[in-house]
């Protein structure tokens, strides 16, 4: 079983040194005290908005607008309970299929479900997919279900390396 | 690399400002710089430049800067800050947000922002901008006042 943004594991020389880059990491981030994250947008994503734009320019921009300027202050749900992310229903299929997801979050938007996740340690939100609020939405055979997991997993296995 | 100066001198382009802080049992001089898509977060200790993390951003990924550039050339930034403004007055009118988390917003301010600024606990910021509570005359003043607005526009 892959398990994808869990914590890692010491072994030996090469867990400590893993440690100490962690906390080194760590530190300066804190000293640098930076708290706003950087959006990042995957291929699948950028594709669908191209083609979205193409019949809708005027919901491109509206979404845009809420990634960049209302994301990176707000990547996490509020308490009004109109985002219901840490239950949703692609994050429990992937633990179905037997991933550790702890990072995938989505964002609401008109007919539209954006779904994203948090690299707390880096600052960095990226972006996955954009599925349409349908019957297909938390389908697990659904392209969109399929692209979540391959990008998720792909930036957990890639995640880290100097 | 020799030294953080160095590094710039290669091409970085730092994207935070070194500082320098007494911390532990060391000097450390830190910064967060950027090459190509990797944010590198490096320390210097006793003038030995280390790299203490790096996160590359995933292939294929643009930031949502460049991909609104690309997409909308003639948009201008503060024309895609309107089409923000407009959807989260929208919000707000229907009672999805309340003023302060509206005003918050357009001030570009975290929660923690707000709460360094107000002198309050993040939390209580939390609450404050909540739709179903009304925060005290004391906080909504803070508030106001940290995000430049008059009281009376954020009840």
């Amino acid at each position: 079983m892959i398990r994808a943004g869990g914590s890692r594991k010491a072994d030996g020389k090469e867990g400590v040194e893993l440690y100490s880059f962690r906390a080194l990491t760590i530190i300066s981030k804190l000293i640098y005290m930076d708290t706003r994250y950087e959006i990042s947008l995957s291929a699948p994503f950028s594709k669908a908005l191209n083609r979205l734009a193409g019949k809708d320019p005027d919901i491109v921009k509206r979404i845009l607008a809420q990634l960049r300027y209302r994301l990176p202050l707000d990547p996490y749900p509020d308490e009004q309970g109109h985002d219901d992310i840490f239950h949703s229903t692609v994050v429990k299929n992937l633990e179905i299929d037997g991933y550790y997801v702890s990072r995938l979050k989505s964002l609401l938007f008109d007919k539209y479900r954006i779904f994203y996740l948090v690299d707390e340690d880096y600052s960095l939100i990226y972006v996955l997919e954009i599925a349409p609020r349908d019957s297909t939405t938390y389908d697990r055979h659904s392209p969109h279900y399929r692209t979540i997991k391959t990008l998720y997993l792909e930036y957990f296995q890639n995640r880290g390396q100097k | 690399m020799n030294n953080i100066a160095t590094a710039m001198e290669s091409g970085f382009s730092v994207t935070g400002s070194a500082v320098n802080i007494q911390s532990l049992t060391q000097k450390f001089r830190t910064m967060v710089v950027q090459c190509a898509r990797r944010n590198l977060f490096i320390a210097e200790t006793d003038q030995t430049p280390l790299i203490t993390g790096a996160v590359q951003r995933p292939a294929g990924s643009l930031t949502v800067e460049d991909f609104t550039r690309q997409m909308f050339p003639d948009m201008s930034d503060q024309e895609l800050f309107d089409v923000f403004k407009a959807d989260t007055a929208e919000e707000m009118a229907s009672g999805r947000i309340s003023r302060i988390k509206y005003h918050r917003l357009l001030a570009q301010m975290t929660q923690s922002d707000l709460a360094e600024k107000t002198g309050m606990r993040q939390a209580n910021i939390a609450r404050a901008e909540s739709v179903n509570h009304t925060p005290n005359q004391n906080t909504l003043r803070k508030i106001a006042a940290a995000l430049g607005v008059e009281v009376k526009e954020l009840v």
